[in-house]
Order: structure tokens, then sequence, then C-alpha cells
């Protein structure tokens, strides 16, 4: 086998802590609740770049959570463009609509080498009915999960390239800074420019000339898997960017 | 076959070192079109008024687009 420590030992409170750590900042989860989410069966899985987690047509029986790195939902169009749907991150549950709508409508796929936590739909579900706040702290995140979905339409749908891109970005910081992820202004993304262009709609030769652009106005440098916000005033003023969508503040 | 695409617009100038693996010629003109006209949108509404895409091969160039706003006053 390629991966003979695919199964990787690790305490429940490194696989659960970005998670927990989320729902913490924007729920009225309890200790309780958390002592619940902790004790659920999760089987740890290495996954390298590009490899599915669920397809199109699949009926996973276990929620992911994303551990560590990256993981992306896409679609393939008609004549087999990809459109990235989503970026997610540790502490994201990327399939969690699996758990109610049984067959995949869109693909998960690993974004660079990253750690899942597959948890069994059965113990979930009875999670879910033992401990509403749980359920409600579930529930919320789909409710965030559909914001981040309608920005996208926005950003895709009114916005010019370098504006899409720019946002993009700022989102990925945004939320990359909530769990602690990012290093003054940058920030790793294993992200490709030909996957950039998939999340925001363009071709590969547009995003070259958005990257170039970002780069000459002295706003964003993209070098190698990593990201780096160079003026972020300025940026958000091209990228028209409101973290409010985000909903990372619950006390708003 | 890897094909390079050259941007030159009213703003920046941008040789692709990386270029991109296409089936066919057709495709990779495809690619051109689509690249050149989403590109001209975003330059004309910030003023420009022409873009030229170059699409190179490894070792040569092959062919060249550009697409360019005329505007004539009808008042």
């Amino acid at each position: 086998m390629a991966f003979p420590d695919r199964e990787i030992e690790m305490t429940k409170a490194e696989i659960t802590g970005p998670f927990l750590k989320r729902l913490r900042v924007s729920t009225e989860i309890d200790e309780e609740d958390e002592r619940a989410i902790n004790s659920l069966p999760i089987v740890n899985k290495r996954m390298v770049n590009g490899e599915p987690i669920a397809s199109v047509g699949d009926r996973p029986t276990a929620c992911c959570l994303v551990i560590d790195g990256f993981v992306l939902r896409s679609k393939i169009v008609g004549n087999g463009q990809r459109q990235v749907l989503s970026f997610h991150q540790p502490g994201d549950v990327p399939d969690l609509q699996s758990l109610f709508l049984h067959v995949m409508d869109h693909d998960v796929t690993a974004l660079g080498n990253c750690m899942l936590g597959c948890i069994p739909h059965g113990p979930l579900r009875e999670l879910l009915k033992r401990r509403p706040s749980v359920a409600q702290a579930l529930w919320r995140d789909t409710l965030t999960d559909a914001a981040i979905f309608r920005e996208w339409i926005c950003n895709i749908g009114q916005r010019d390239a370098t504006s899409r891109v720019a946002h993009l970005v700022l989102e990925l910081y945004a939320r990359l800074k909530a769990i602690g992820r990012t290093d003054g202004l940058s920030f790793s993304f294993p992200a490709t420019q030909a996957l950039f262009a998939d999340a925001a709609g363009t071709s590969v030769v547009h995003m070259n000339r958005v990257v170039q652009e970002l780069r000459s106005q002295g706003l964003l440098d993209f070098d190698r898997g990593r990201i780096s916000i160079l003026d972020e005033a300025r940026l958000r003023k091209t990228a028209d960017f409101d973290a409010l969508y985000l909903h990372l503040n619950p006390s708003l | 076959m890897r094909y390079y695409f050259d941007i030159q617009d009213d703003f920046v100038a941008v040789s692709d070192s990386e270029g991109t693996e296409y089936d066919s010629l057709e495709v990779a003109t495809r690619e051109a079109i689509v690249a050149v006209t989403s590109i001209a949108r975003d330059v004309f509404t910030s003023k420009g008024a022409q873009v030229t895409l170059t699409v190179r091969s490894e070792d040569r160039p092959l062919f060249e687009m550009t697409v360019r706003l005329d505007r004539k006053e009808l008042d």
C-alpha cells in the first residue's frame, strides 16, 4: 500500500481542535457538548493532492472533518469545464450535507496533501438527537456555508476578474485568520493558478493577467503555495470585500 | 501540446512562462477566444481600448488575436 501510515494515531483533542475552536467562537456549545463531540468515533485518513474524497453519485456513509490542509468542492459542467464551488480549511466539514442528502451532487477533493477525520453518519445522527446545541451549531454552520455561496454568486456574477480574485484571497485570509493559520498578512494555500481560475470563473490566461496586475499594483503576491497581502486596505477596495457574510462574529 | 499565451493591453504586458497543455490547436484557440474577450471586457470598462493575445508553442509563435473597442460618436 502506498500509505502504510494512512490511518494516523492522534489524540481526539488534536483531531477536533480546529472544529471545536470554530464552534466555540460562533455558537453556544458547552463542555458537555464538546465531550460528546470528542467521544465520536473518528477515523483519520491522509489524502494526497487531487485525491477524490466523495464524487457525484456517491452515497457517503461518513462525513469528513478537515483536520489539516485543504479540501475543495467542485462540479464538472457539460463541456468538461470545472467550476470550483468552495475551499475548505481545518475545522470545516465540507460534506456535512451527506448526512441528510444521501447522494453527492458535486465532488469533494483533496487540495494539496491533507488530513481528514471520517465521522460515521450513525453516531453523528445520534449525537444531534441527544445534544440540541450541537445540532444548532451544525445548522448554523450550514447556514454560513450558504451565505458564502451567495457571496460567490455575487462575486462571479457581478465583479470583474481582478476583483473576484482579490475577493477570494481576502475570504481565505479572513477565514484562516479566525483559526490562527495566518502569518501576518500571508498564508500558505496550495492552489495553482489554474485552480484559482476555476474558482473565479475565468480562463487560466485571464487569471495570469490578474495575478500580474495585482502584483504590479503592489496589492498581493502569489509565490508557490504562499499568498501574501501587500496592501490590505487597497486590496479590500479592489475586492469590494465586507466580511459580514462570513458571520465570524456571533455577537453581531 | 503546450501552448503559451502572452497578453498585451493598455495596462499590462504579460509573458506566459509556464504555458498550458491542450489536446489540440482547436482547443487552444477556443481558450484564446474566451480569454481575450473576457480580458477585453475588463480592460474596456477600465477605459482601455485594445487587447492582443499572442499564442506560442514551445519553439515558435502560432497566431495573434486582437480585440479592439471602436467607438463612433453619432451626436
